[in-house]
Parts: C-alpha cells; structure tokens; sequence
C-alpha cells in the first residue's frame, strides 16, 4: 500500500514536471523554432496528453496550473490558459472516458479544437489590435494550428511513454 | 460527464476563472503582483536554461529547413564573389560605414548621460499575438518599467514593459501596442513611429501621423523625438524603405525599417538614465 502511494507521488511529481518543461518551452523554445512564424500550442497539447492518461483531480491541478504557469511566463497579457486548459482537459478525459480505445483520436480531437480556439483568440487580438482578421487568421492562426498538429504526435507518443513506464491503475 | 458537475471540477474551474480574471485585470491596470514577480524571479534560471536549448535548435531547425535556400543562395555567392573581386574599392565604402556603425557602439561616449544596464535575452513570447520579451536582469539592476532598450548597433529595439527583481519584460517597436515619437533626421518631419501587424511580419514597421507636405524620402534615418519623455531625443529608430500615400485621404505613411534586427538578438542594452529632452 505504502509502495503504491509512493509510486503514485513519483508519477504526479514527473508529470508535473513534464508539463513545467511544456511550459517553458513554449516561451523560450519554440520562439526560436517556429513555423511559418507562429508558435504552437506546445503546453496545451502536452495538458491534454496528460489529461488522457491521469487521474482526473491530478489533472485538473495540473492543468490549471500549467496554464497560469504559461500565460505568466510568456508575459501574456490576457491570463486565459488555466481556464482554457482545465475545460480542454477535462474534455479530453470525459472523450476517452466513453471512448476507452479511442485514446489518440480523443487527444487528438480535444487539442485540434483547443488549439483553433487559442489560435482564434489571437486572431481577434491582433484584429483588434489593428490587423485585418482574415489576414490574421491566413498568416497567424492558421499556421499555429498546423504547428500545434505536427508537435502533438511526439508529444502523445512521449506521454504515452511516461505513462507506460508510470502505469495509472485508475485510468 | 458526471466529474463536471463534482464539487471537485467546480472548485477547481472557480479557482481557475479567479486566477484569470485576477491576473488580466492586474495586467490591464498595470499593476505587477508579488505572484508574478516571485514566479517570474524562480523562473529565470530555468528560462535561460530553456531559451539556450531554444537558440541552439534554431541553428539546426534553419539547416533543415531552408537548406535548398541556402544551397542555392551559397551557388549565387559563388558567383558574386568573382565579381565583388573586381570592386575592392566598394571596400572602402563598406569600411566606412563599419566605422560609422562602431560610432553607434560607443553612443554611450556620445552621450554622458546615457547610463545603460546590458541584459541577456532569455525568454520570448509565448503566444502569437504579442513580440515581448524577458529579460534578465531586473529592478536589482536599477531597470524599471518605461526604460528605453537598444541594440549592440545603437538602433532602439522598444521599451521595458514590466520589472521584477531579477527579470524584465519588454515589447518590441514591431508589436502593433507600440508607439514612440520619431522626425526624419535630414528634415526634422515628425510623426509616431508604432508597430503594424502586416509589416510587423517582415521586421517592418510604420511612421504615422506625417504632416502633408513633409518632407520624407527612401533612404531618411527617423530618430526618438523626445517628446512625451519615454525615450530620449536622438536613437536611432531605423531607416525609411517606403513612403506611401493614401490616394483618398492624401495622408502619408512611411514604412521604416529598425536599425536594431527585431527578432533573434540574445543580448541588448537597457537605457537606465537618461537627461528628459525638454521641447522649446
């Protein structure tokens, strides 16, 4: 029992230090990487990735903090990503929940419409901010979208690692 | 379903609106919370760490990339290079203007009451619709919010938007939130020099509010005004590339380049003091 609890806690701390790096990388990574000039949605697909996987009260600390953590570290000035992760997460845990077989499908589904949210959202700042929106959506969000597609294969497969080595007995 | 109606989901989601709500109203009113600066002065070591990982993989990423680019690019070199033999006096024009640029290097000489901090770049922007930066060094180095950032070449990069103890963000002149006061060296035209989304992407941005009839040419160094007293008169902003006029409003607008590159710089010079220019 005692073992178990240990095993449990070693997880938790890895994933949370997994998603830290997810977080980092984001706004000190891919700035230097990006594609076709954007950046993708790093921290959100590995939020969703998680989310597949882990227990559901874990995650959802996670996600939100992950999020915050992001939005803090990338100097944003709009704090959406601990509430945007948190629904996008559970989301993803409710899909595969009814989907047990379906578990890269689910992430998949759940990132690609968390991703063309995020992705919106700052096609509206930037109209806002003075951009055409449909010029914002061609050369911004469209882009990010894309990116965020191509990083969530490595990302799904690395979780998919972390959590073969890591089993959770309650997913 | 039924964890999103459980206590847990419902606590965990208010918490969630709280900390964002909190945070972006925080932003707006532009005031830095202990939170931030305490996370963002942990995070510094980590940042550097991340943001060394990230220029050593744009170094590969570009290789793979834009190899074909660079292939063809190194054939027309090639080329050049026989031709440029022939233009060893050029040379001399081009040591020239290094001497000109190395004018820019000692600005500090320049001016006495320029005090500078330099920093390392060690994070960027996390979203797509923001050209921020983090800094780092912070209030600790003497660096505030409000201070004016330049180049190693001397051109004004922007302006540091927040500080903590060890950290400073900052937002460039290509972010469309931007706007600094500018003339035309050669004939003293004023006009706001502010970021631009669609030029923003190229490295561009756009000198505004150019009275009719000024005059503005391809090739005119725009420096700070002064006025306002966020940036001192006389940095260098970059050099006029275009100047277009609106067929139906007759307004002008000149597209300018920054003198400092606006992206992949690692390090830059944070203007700490400086004398306030006062207009006569």
């Amino acid at each position: 029992m005692k073992k178990a609890a240990v095993y449990r806690g070693a997880r938790i701390i890895l994933t949370s230090v997994y998603l830290f790096i997810a977080a980092l990388a984001q706004c000190s990574v891919f700035p230097h990487i990006r594609l076709l000039g954007a950046i993708p949605d790093f921290a959100l697909c590995a939020t969703v990735c998680v989310s597949c996987f882990e227990e559901k009260r874990v995650f959802c600390v996670l996600a939100v903090a992950a999020g915050f953590l992001l939005d803090l570290a990338g100097g944003s000035a709009y704090v959406v990503s601990p509430v945007l992760f948190l629904i996008l997460a559970a989301a993803a845990s409710a899909a595969v929940d009814k989907f047990p077989s379906l578990r890269s499908v689910c992430a998949l589904a759940v990132m690609l419409a968390g991703s063309a949210l995020s992705s919106v959202f700052s096609a509206v700042i930037l109209s806002v901010r003075g951009a055409g929106f449909g010029d914002a959506l061609l050369h911004t969000s469209l882009p990010q979208l894309l990116y965020s597609a191509v990083v969530f294969i490595p990302v799904y497969l690395l979780t998919k690692l972390h959590y073969t080595v890591f089993k959770n007995e309650k997913r | 379903m039924k964890f999103f109606k459980s206590k847990f989901f419902v606590i965990t989601a208010l918490i969630a609106v709280i900390i964002a709500v909190t945070f972006t109203v925080m932003s707006a009113l532009g005031y830095s919370s202990y939170i931030k600066s305490g996370l963002n002065t942990v995070l510094t070591p980590f940042r550097l760490l991340a943001d060394k990982t990230g220029e050593a993989l744009e170094g590969y990423a570009a290789y793979i990339t834009e190899f074909d680019r660079l292939k063809a690019e190194n054939k027309e070199l090639k080329n050049r290079i026989e031709q440029m033999q022939g233009e060893v006096q050029a040379a001399a024009a081009i040591r020239e203007e290094n001497e000109q640029f190395r004018k820019y290097l000692e600005i500090k000489a320049e001016h006495l009451d320029y005090t500078f901090e330099n920093a390392a770049v060690i994070g960027r922007e996390s979203n797509n619709y923001m050209t921020v930066f983090t800094l780092s060094k912070g209030k600790n180095y003497g660096i505030e919010a409000g201070m004016p950032i330049i180049a190693e070449n001397g051109g004004l990069i922007g302006g540091v938007t927040d500080a903590g103890g060890t950290w400073a963000s900052a937002s460039s002149l290509t972010d469309p939130s931007s706007a600094v006061g500018a003339y035309v060296e050669r004939s003293l035209a004023a006009g706001i020099v502010s970021g631009d989304y669609t030029l923003g992407r190229s490295g561009l941005c756009k000198m505004n509010y150019i009275s009719d009839g000024a005059d503005i040419q391809v090739g005119d160094r725009i420096l700070t005004s002064g006025i306002g007293s966020v940036y001192p008169r006389g940095l260098v902003i970059g050099t006029v590339t275009e100047v277009v006029t609106d067929e139906n409003t007759r307004s002008k607008y000149a597209v300018v380049r920054p003198l400092a590159e606006q992206t992949g710089f690692s390090s830059v010079m944070v203007l700490t003091s400086y004398e306030k220019y006062v207009e006569n």
